[in-house]
């Protein structure tokens, strides 16, 4: 038996509320990020998506058959529950009524994810965007409650 | 040394780690895109360490797991090399596999694309198979998969195609793909399955008096042992949409290797549970996934295909070994025909945007060259040699492996099956020459200047 407890709970809306966070910093100039944080770049990218499309299965798999209970993936599923992202939603949609108050879903999506994709090129923001990108990314960590 | 301070330290020794993963060999494409993602992981890391206020046990808590998972993932690449695996097969699998797994994003007039990483790794036994694919909450910039072999079946390539089915599950966690195939599976195959169109449905059935003995005595064993009755059995025992997945992951996987797919999946499912009546967490009944799986390739007319008379008594005998697999108990019907023939159709459609991934139908005089060429004891390759010389022709891997299934079921053969694996997968390593030779065939000024 391993001496500390192997179960990993769910951090997703911790990394979230990190990652928002440091997106906000980084929308003062979007020309100099460095590698390493284009992965909260990337992040929220991904998460984006998953609104989008509502689309938040989102678990590693553990085999084509039954048994590997020692796999990677396997004791990587353990971290995972069925509502991880019940709260990020949430969060998600309260951020969206305030930000982007009365436009169409398909719309406010567009506008956070053009903004992330400009970011992970290091492509210069319009003062908009940078003033957009601080409201809706600040709203949203302050949303996310721990 | 407060929490912070140990995860620091924690960081430097994982770079350390990760640093010697660059020594070794373990793929053509070498291992510094692999090792440039986790360092930017790593870095991610420690910049987080340091700005974060130690007392905020959330984050240093969340910092802790993203270090464990990394450390993890990079230990098992570092312990995986070259030598353990099929690389004639791997080469040729992840083509696929970048085609699949490239992320497309839809930006209004523009689609932007995320190339991942594939990884390949090979570690223990029969159950081994899988592909690991990042989340999307995971720490990632580029996402990494690994595709993960079993060591002991390092030759066997014709069971390999296997992980077709596995490249569904890493496909399904991409959200523009999820949306696609859950409106494809769930209008088409859920909503029309008498079965298993909701959770209390599956239930009903599967404790129903005509339910066999060997699962009546397994929901026995969760009642007696566990306390698990059918109001809970998908809350503590099974997971639905797990079992719904595999469904959706077993057509996707037949797609893309055709017959070849269900000859490994009658064995390797099997071989942990004979009789397929086994009821598990995460997977539903075998014995239903191979009567849904015949449903399917009955569909897209793999039964029908007809090859030269000295080949099709071994098509003859490979379809009358799966159709072994088949339950013929009533109680196993759990979808018709005609909802899978339109579930598949759908797939397949959608598929063919990913080029290379669908397993288009054989030539027959190319599968019964292939065929004989195995028999002969040769790698089974396009090349034959002529009155006019040598004649080559592209031949796609998956043919090889297909005419291996044939080959293995060729009445009265005395090749052993791990040789027919050998000998495919030296022809799927020579048949990468021999495109690449078609691709760039030599001038006459490149033999003047050889001369």
């Amino acid at each position: 038996m391993p001496i500390m407890s192997s179960t990993r709970p769910d951090s997703s809306s911790a990394r979230y509320k990190r990652f928002a966070a440091i997106v906000t910093d980084l929308a003062d100039d979007s020309t100099s990020i460095p590698a390493y944080n284009q992965i909260p770049v990337e992040g929220l990218f991904r998460l984006m998506e998953m609104y989008r499309y509502d689309a938040f299965k989102d678990e590693t798999h553990s085999g084509v058959l039954a048994m590997s209970s020692a796999s990677y993936g396997r004791r990587h599923h353990q971290m995972s529950s069925k509502s991880w992202h019940l709260p990020i939603k949430q969060a998600l949609d309260s951020t969206m009524n305030e930000v982007f108050a009365g436009k169409p879903k398909e719309d406010a999506v567009y506008e956070v994810e053009i903004i992330l994709f400009q970011m992970s090129e290091n492509a210069p923001l319009t003062q908009e965007q940078q003033v957009q990108a601080k409201s809706f990314f600040s709203t949203f960590e302050k949303a996310l409650v721990l | 040394m407060r929490p912070v301070d140990f995860l620091k330290n924690e960081c430097e020794n994982l770079l350390s780690v990760l640093d010697q993963t660059l020594r070794y060999d373990y793929g053509l494409e070498g291992s510094r895109e692999f090792y440039e993602e986790c360092g930017q992981r790593l870095e991610y890391i420690q910049a987080s360490l340091e700005l974060v206020d130690p007392t905020s046990t959330h984050i240093v808590r969340e910092l802790a797991l993203n270090l464990e998972f990394l450390s993890e993932l990079v230990c098992r690449i570092e312990r995986s090399s070259l030598g353990e695996y099929s690389w004639p097969f791997v080469e040729e699998f992840k083509e696929i596999s970048k085609a699949l797994c490239t992320e497309k994003r839809v930006l209004k007039d523009r689609v932007v694309t995320r190339v991942p990483n594939v990884h390949v790794i090979a570690e223990g036994g029969l159950h081994t198979y899988s592909i690991y694919s990042d989340a999307n909450k995971q720490l990632s910039k580029r996402r990494i998969f690994i595709i993960e072999f079993p060591r002991t079946l390092k030759h066997y390539v014709l069971f390999h195609t296997i992980l077709g089915h596995e490249m569904g599950h890493a496909i399904y966690n991409i959200p523009l793909i999820q949306n696609e195939l859950d409106e494809i599976f769930i209008e088409n195959f859920v909503k029309a399955s008498p079965v298993f169109k909701d959770q209390p449905t599956v239930v009903q059935w599967l404790y129903s008096e005509a339910a066999p003995q060997e699962v009546k005595a397994r929901l026995n064993h969760l009642k007696t042992e566990h306390s698990i009755d059918h109001d809970d059995f998908f809350f503590a025992h099974a997971d639905y949409d797990a079992w719904l997945q595999e469904f959706l992951c077993d057509f996707i996987g037949l797609l893309m290797f055709g017959p070849s797919f269900l000859g490994a999946v009658c064995h390797l499912l099997y071989s942990n549970d004979p009789l397929g009546r086994q009821v598990n967490e995460e997977h539903p009944l075998t014995g239903i996934r191979a009567n849904t799986l015949l449903l399917a390739a009955e569909s897209l007319g793999y039964t029908e295909w007809k090859f030269d008379q000295s080949v099709q008594p071994a098509v003859d005998a490979f379809w009358k070994d799966v159709y072994e697999k088949q339950e013929t108990d009533p109680w196993f019907k759990v979808i018709s025909k005609e909802a899978v023939k339109i579930t598949v159709d759908k797939l397949q459609a959608f598929l063919a945007n990913f080029p290379k991934t669908l397993y288009q139908a054989p030539d027959p005089e190319n599968i019964n060259h292939l065929v004989h060429q195995i028999l002969d004891r040769c790698p089974p390759v396009g090349y034959k040699f002529t009155s006019e010389g040598p004649q080559y022709r592209q031949v796609d891997f998956r043919d090889i492996i297909f005419a291996g299934w044939i080959a293995q079921s060729q009445p009265g053969s005395t090749i052993k099956f791990s040789d027919i694996n050998r000998l495919c997968e030296h022809g799927i390593m020579q048949q990468v020459s021999i495109k690449k030779m078609l691709e760039n065939p030599k001038k006459p000024e490149d033999n003047k200047k050889a001369a």
